[in-house]
């Protein structure tokens, strides 16, 4: 594949999810090496059969959770395609049908530690052992998916905000600790998102909550956009970030929700 | 990356200063129309000389400060480009020799209020006369700071004026959703150019003609100052459709500065 990212590696978590493989497909689109992992083998297989002709891909499964197959996958890229220039860390669960969308007195700690080992540990682990290969070549650059509920707090979430704040704080950890070794590590914060976790949110959040209550008034300020954003222009965000356009960037949170958090 | 402005129409304040002269040649050569405005004649010369592109860049003399020549020059620019597409609102000034950096008992309210004309009636002027204007889809990129988000010691005026640049770019953002505009800033950290020499000349000043040691590296992650050139890459992408869902957003290119 030829184009302006050609001769480049990309690692990819989450890559079977809808940002995942919006941001699979515009790296391979753009010339890079995409080096797809998630824990699930269906969606990577979906996945690699919508990368354009030509893209050169390997799909790894492995549990971001677990620190031996993360290091599993960092070893595999560099198998595979010789080092690493891109990792796009954003593998996130949103929670169980129990955990999802619990009160903060409701939610059982298993629920809660599930949320936190996919959403900060894998997130830890990723930098972990990633940086090193990066820092060894004095340059890379790294994303992390954050959440608007990384910057704000949301009620019934409270695992969820707290893995994607965790996500934010470890951004700018990372990103002061390596910038002397040439790493970039900054954030993304998607609002919400037309794809697979919304759609399963929503049921959850349906079976989990009281039917509405006229009484109460609609929300005062609608969102300044009106609609839920596609996959791609998420990825759009994180590619910017990971590309060399961006080299004054580093331990920033670039916002992507229509506005949602300006509100 | 190929961020492209193809036919769109792209209004630059503050063009002859050095982050409005690079985010000019930088959208220029991504395809776009450029109107760059300057109260400064003689600049705006040098800076339509130096980008030598034609008829694609049209310089016009205002004053984002005085609300006549912002409607005069927004006219000229829609007769000329055919449309706004884009707004660069980046005009801005440090506050000058006294004003840059001093403590707050030494700022005059003269200093004080010109640095809040430009940096904030300023902005507020252009976003108030280009959003009639603008379609579906036009993007609006202030200028804010890293000063900002993090205001430092001695430099009330630019930090307060900053902040308010942040606070003036979600209202405007809310306001302009239905129609389909987006608006964000961005949040520069030091850059190599006049206005941070300003900055540390007043600082200069102020402990007796030395620099503090490392003013130009130690204490920034990435150990530099940046260079106009790579934040006119973020204003690009920005200005572009790959930006579609970001509005409303803070976006610092500081080299972790804030972090």
């Amino acid at each position: 594949m030829s184009g302006p990212l050609e001769g480049r590696v990309a690692v990819i978590t989450g890559a079977g999810g809808d940002i995942g493989g919006a941001a699979a497909v515009l790296l391979a689109e753009r010339g890079a090496a995409v080096v797809a992992v998630d824990i699930n083998t269906a969606g990577l297989a979906v996945l690699l059969a919508r990368l354009p002709q030509g893209a050169k891909a390997i799909a790894v499964e492995a549990d971001v959770a677990d620190e031996t197959a993360v290091a599993g996958y960092v070893a595999k890229a560099q198998e595979a395609f010789g080092g690493i220039d891109f990792f796009f860390n954003n593998a996130g669960i949103e929670g169980s049908r129990t955990g999802a969308w619990k009160r903060i007195t409701q939610l059982s700690l298993a629920d809660f530690r599930q949320i936190l080992d996919v959403n900060a540990k894998g997130v830890f682990f990723g930098l972990k052992h990633v940086i090193p290969v990066m820092a060894e070549r004095g340059r890379g650059a790294i994303v992390n998916t954050s959440s608007i509920w990384g910057i704000k707090g949301n009620a019934n979430q409270v695992a969820y905000v707290a893995s994607k704040h965790a996500v934010w704080a470890m951004t700018m950890t990372a990103a002061k600790e390596w910038a002397a070794n040439g790493v970039r590590v900054n954030a993304i914060a998607p609002g919400a998102i037309q794809g697979r976790m919304l759609r399963d949110f929503s049921a959850i959040i349906r079976e989990n909550s009281p039917p509405p209550d006229p009484s109460r008034p609609a929300r005062y300020n609608p969102p300044p956009f009106p609609r839920w954003s596609d996959p791609r222009e998420i990825a759009e965000v994180a590619c910017f970030l990971l590309s060399d356009e961006a080299s004054y960037v580093t331990g920033a949170c670039y916002s992507v929700d229509g506005g949602l958090s300006a509100i | 990356m190929s961020y492209s402005l193809d036919g769109k129409g792209v209004l630059i304040t503050g063009v002859a200063g050095d982050l409005g002269r690079a985010t000019a040649a930088r959208l220029l050569l991504a395809g776009a129309q450029v109107a760059g405005v300057d109260r400064d004649v003689a600049a705006l010369a040098r800076v339509a000389s130096e980008l030598a592109a034609g008829e694609a860049f049209v310089p016009l003399e205002g004053d984002v400060t005085d609300e006549d020549s912002v409607v005069a020059y927004m006219a000229q620019a829609v007769a000329r480009l055919g449309h706004i597409d884009v707004l660069f609102n980046n005009a801005g000034v440090a506050g000058g020799e006294t004003a840059a950096w001093a403590p707050i008992p030494t700022v005059s309210r003269e200093a004080f209020e010109h640095v809040f004309d430009v940096n904030v009636i300023g902005v507020f002027l252009n976003l108030k006369h280009v959003l009639p204007v603008m379609q579906r889809g036009a993007s609006i990129i202030n200028v804010s700071s890293i000063a900002g988000l993090r205001p430092p010691a001695g430099q009330v005026a630019y930090a307060a004026s900053k902040a308010a640049v942040i606070g003036m770019t979600t209202t405007a953002a809310q306001e302009a959703g239905e129609q389909g505009v987006r608006v964000n800033c961005i949040n520069p950290g030091p850059l190599e150019g006049r206005m941070m020499e300003e900055i540390v000349g007043g600082l200069r000043r102020s402990r007796g003609g030395s620099e503090p040691p490392g003013m130009r590296g130690v204490g920034i992650p990435v150990g530099r100052w940046g260079r106009v050139e790579e934040v006119s890459e973020l204003v690009l992408f920005l200005a572009s459709d790959a930006s579609s869902f970001v509005t409303g957003a803070v976006h610092p290119v500081d080299g972790g500065l804030s972090a």
